[in-house]
């Protein structure tokens, strides 16, 4: 039987509860047996301007955002307003006639009046409860029984006593009940699975999460949108494994204490986003240049500048490959989905530990705002990676903290633990850390730093650790990166199903160091390549083009929204 | 190593100071050394950081744990040593270019969240490694390479600042009076909190107004009975600019950063393992 889906978007104004309405309805839907995608837009005001929420439920798996919607619940008029085009011909429009008037852009998309302000007033005495009557309405339209939903509110709302518990419940009820009465032809056939061990979690949770199970311990962190949310969750969540996450008074100053702590042995990592990473760009060279191990996790925002703080773009690539001066090595990584930005997370930790140099992992504001159902991570033989540390016993004379190894890697004494004192310097320095300006040594030393970057690229080939699907047939391939993943794989299903063409895919995480090997073995039998990103200019089609001297189609979004599947099968289709 | 006495010359690094000579900065390093020897710190568990300048040169010569960041970052980096290694003795030093201009913006932090480590902030009132630029407390009128027609610039006032931003330890000194800087060395090094510690070291090369000769008129040790602990007076000599106040301005017992997160630790309690964790996204 084919999977089914139902994709729902609620609209209303900022602050009204629609989020929480969200997040319960997500939540319960999950423990009902289906699997989520969840994405959230809200404005950069706390309160006011249109806030939505869409959630899309599957039987199968939810990959991806849809651009159209089964069901349209709009609680105020700007909500019918902005999203009505947004309705599936067969769909249907939920509203409150109260709030909303009618135009003709609904054409004959089915309508039913859903007065939730005079529910929430009938059964609470105030209107406030309106996002509760709307989490009652949709429970019964995606078939999850009403208790998933009553259960949750004494979860959430338990400690704030019996009759805010109550009056949300009975809010709930009623809009449950309103529903059946009015809504039971739109409920789905799914096949639920509910006893499924899983965890619903957003990007931003699943790398926070991430970080406390790659054994990180320090945190330096600076406020910013949209990567905030992974500070206050390790602020909450890290001293309760014996770590530190402190508050400092700026990107600088989080960087260069990140350096401090990680030159002192511990495991660091700080979230950013795009203004964030252009403050932190002299201080990130100081930890190639030393070789401190660091990860940055950099939220992508809309840029430039301040931007668009609270939307998504895929625009920092080149940034995070390229922006600093001189040639500092570094890794640059792109998480491709919600329980992979949990897996990256630890291996972008992993490596930065192991090769001793910053890795910079790209998430955005579409990942980090979305939530999914994922299994609850099992951790069990997991390598978390280790530094290189000087074995017991090494004697001072003659150590040599930079010397130059095969692997480019050499072995990094911890204050308080080893008694070799040296000098990390920012400075060109020789094996030693000793100044060396001289021509060979800064040839010696850049190659060395340099070296650990060719380890990486070749232990990444022996690993093959890309997300791909390659048929022989094909003649045309889409590589992409990070959060496009679930969007560009949904559009190569509807594009096979509708013309029973094939289209390869490759979504490498590491996109620096380039993984030209595997890279070159998926071009091999291609007629043409596309690549889609969310950006303006086309930042790794620019970087493909230069290694490899090709011509990919570029397709480019730069809407501050992420692509959905609908867009990409038609951009593709139309080169096939 | 740790049961041996360690004597002054267990500190110095082979590499010797390669500072101009006559450079107050030579005044500065040799009582350090002593206070090190005094105290017995330990090198293996001691961290000098340092930022860009002259001075911040001085972990070089230290036979202790070095790191010699970026530009304006001294304190930052040492903090994150501190907080995040707490047995360690941690102190960061550099210049008044680098501590009071660009990375100005940081003392008020380190300040308030009392992170436990020494700041020896070491001022010539030039930038001396690039060559005679103005600097922060490069005094109104003073001619240099950036002010070839005298600075139309007022100075800030670091020792007031320093009070004002709530150091919990503030002193000043002068290069020119070693044995009364290894005192303030040694007093900075086993006070618990920020202490920070303002001292002029003439510019023998590119600061030809402000120098041994200008700064030996006005230097002054506060009273023997100088009471450290009003900090309203502490500003009071800070603003008498006719004299150089020398000694500790300052002094007060507060909680530390380290103190406070790990009391904060015990509250909130830990938890079993990850899955622990995990249960709350059910």
């Amino acid at each position: 039987m084919a999977t089914q889906d139902l994709v729902v978007r609620i609209g209303g104004e900022g602050g009204e509860g629609i989020i929480s309405c969200g997040e319960i309805l997500s939540k319960a839907v999950v423990r009902g047996g289906l699997n989520i995608h969840a994405f959230r837009t809200f404005p950069a005001e706390i309160r006011g301007g249109l806030a939505m929420f869409q959630l899309r439920a599957s039987d199968g798996e939810a990959r991806s955002l849809k651009q159209s919607v089964d069901i349209l619940c709009a609680v105020n008029h700007i909500a019918y307003h902005t999203y009505v085009q947004n309705i599936k011909s067969d769909g249907v429009l939920l509203y409150d006639p109260a709030v909303v008037n009618l135009d003709d852009r609904l054409g004959s998309r089915r309508r039913i009046e859903m007065p939730l302000e005079a529910i929430s007033t009938e059964v609470t005495g105030s209107t406030r409860a309106k996002n509760m009557v709307a989490v009652g309405v949709l429970l019964y339209a995606f078939g999850t029984p009403v208790e998933y939903g009553t259960e949750l509110i004494r979860e959430f709302f338990g400690r704030k006593g019996d009759e805010i518990v109550n009056k949300n419940i009975g809010a709930i009820q009623a809009g449950y009940k309103f529903a059946a009465a009015n809504l039971h032809d739109i409920q789905k056939p799914f096949q639920r699975q509910p006893d499924r061990d899983q965890i619903l979690v957003t990007g931003n949770e699943a790398v926070a999460l991430g970080a406390i199970a790659a054994k990180v311990d320090f945190v330096p962190g600076y406020p910013i949108t949209p990567a905030t949310p992974v500070f206050e969750f390790l602020c909450r969540e890290l001293p309760k494994f014996g770590g530190h996450a402190v508050q400092f008074e700026d990107e600088i100053a989080t960087l260069a204490a990140g350096i401090g702590a990680s030159f002192a042995g511990k495991r660091v990592l700080t979230a950013t986003s795009g203004p964030g990473l252009s403050l932190m760009s002299e201080t990130l060279n100081l930890a190639s240049m030393t070789e401190c191990p660091i990860t940055i996790v950099n939220v992508m925002r809309g840029g430039p500048s301040t931007g668009l703080p609270t939307k998504t773009e895929q625009s920092d690539l080149k940034f995070a490959i390229y922006g600093t001066s001189g040639e500092s090595p570094r890794c640059i990584m792109a998480a491709l989905g919600i329980y992979d930005c949990f897996w990256q997370t630890i291996r972008a930790v992993r490596i930065a530990e192991k090769y001793q140099l910053p890795v910079i992992l790209l998430t955005d504001q579409a990942l980090a705002y979305t939530s999914q159902n994922i299994p609850t991570p099992d951790l069990t033989g997991v390598e978390l990676g280790e530094r290189l540390v000087p074995p017991p016993g090494t004697p001072r004379e003659g150590f040599r903290r930079y010397e130059v190894t095969d692997t480019g890697i050499s072995a990094m004494p911890i204050p308080g633990i080893h008694d070799l004192p040296y000098m990390s310097t920012g400075l060109e320095h020789n094996e030693t850390g000793a100044p060396n300006y001289t021509p060979a040594n800064h040839e010696l030393m850049t190659d060395k730093r340099f070296r650990k970057l060719k380890t990486l690229g070749r232990r990444v080939v022996q690993q093959a650790k890309v997300e791909e699907f390659e048929p022989e047939e094909a003649e045309v391939g889409v590589i992409g990166w990070g959060s496009t993943y679930g969007a560009i794989a949904e559009a190569l299903d509807m594009i096979e199903e509708d013309t029973g063409l094939r289209v390869a895919h490759l979504h490498p995480r590491i996109l620096s160091p380039l993984n030209e090997w595997r890279i070159r073995q998926f071009l091999g039998p291609l007629r043409k390549l596309i690549v889609p990103e969310e950006n303006y200019t086309g930042q790794y089609a620019h970087f493909l083009k230069a290694k490899f001297g090709i011509k990919p189609i570029e397709i480019h979004k730069a809407h501050g929204v992420p692509f959905t599947a609908e867009e990409l099968y038609a951009a593709i289709k139309e080169e096939l | 190593m740790s049961d041996m006495v360690l004597k002054v010359a267990d500190y110095k690094a082979d590499l010797k100071p390669i500072w101009c000579a006559g450079c107050g900065d030579y005044g500065v390093i040799t009582p350090f050394y002593q206070a090190l020897a005094e105290i017995q710190a330990q090198p293996k568990d001691t961290v000098i950081v340092s930022g860009i300048g002259c001075s911040g040169r001085f972990p070089y010569f230290c036979n202790t744990y070095g790191f010699h960041g970026v530009h304006g970052r001294a304190v930052p980096t040492a903090a994150g040593v501190k907080i995040a290694r707490p047995d360690l003795l941690v102190i960061a030093v550099g210049g008044d270019g680098d501590g009071l201009g660009i990375g100005g913006g940081h003392l008020p932090h380190v300040a308030r969240k009392n992170v436990d480590l020494t700041y020896i902030l070491i001022d010539n009132s030039i930038y001396g490694l690039t060559k005679g630029q103005s600097s922060p407390t490069s005094p109104l009128g003073m001619k240099s390479k950036t002010a070839p027609y005298a600075y139309v610039e007022d100075p800030v006032n670091p020792l007031l600042m320093l009070l004002a931003y709530g150091a919990s330890f503030v002193a000043r000194g002068y290069s020119g009076k070693p044995k009364e800087l290894k005192e303030m060395f040694v007093a900075a090094l086993k006070h618990k909190g920020f202490s920070v510690l303002h001292i002029f070291s003439p510019c023998v090369s590119m600061n030809r107004e402000v120098t041994a000769k200008t700064m030996s008129e006005i230097v002054k040790p506060l009273p023997a009975d100088w009471d450290k602990s009003n900090r309203l007076r502490g500003m009071e000599i800070a603003l008498d600019t006719a004299t150089f106040w020398t000694g500790v301005v300052y002094q007060e017992r507060r909680e530390t950063m380290d103190e406070r997160l790990a009391a904060m630790e015990q509250r909130v309690g830990r938890y079993k393992d990850l899955h622990e964790l995990f249960a709350h996204y059910k």
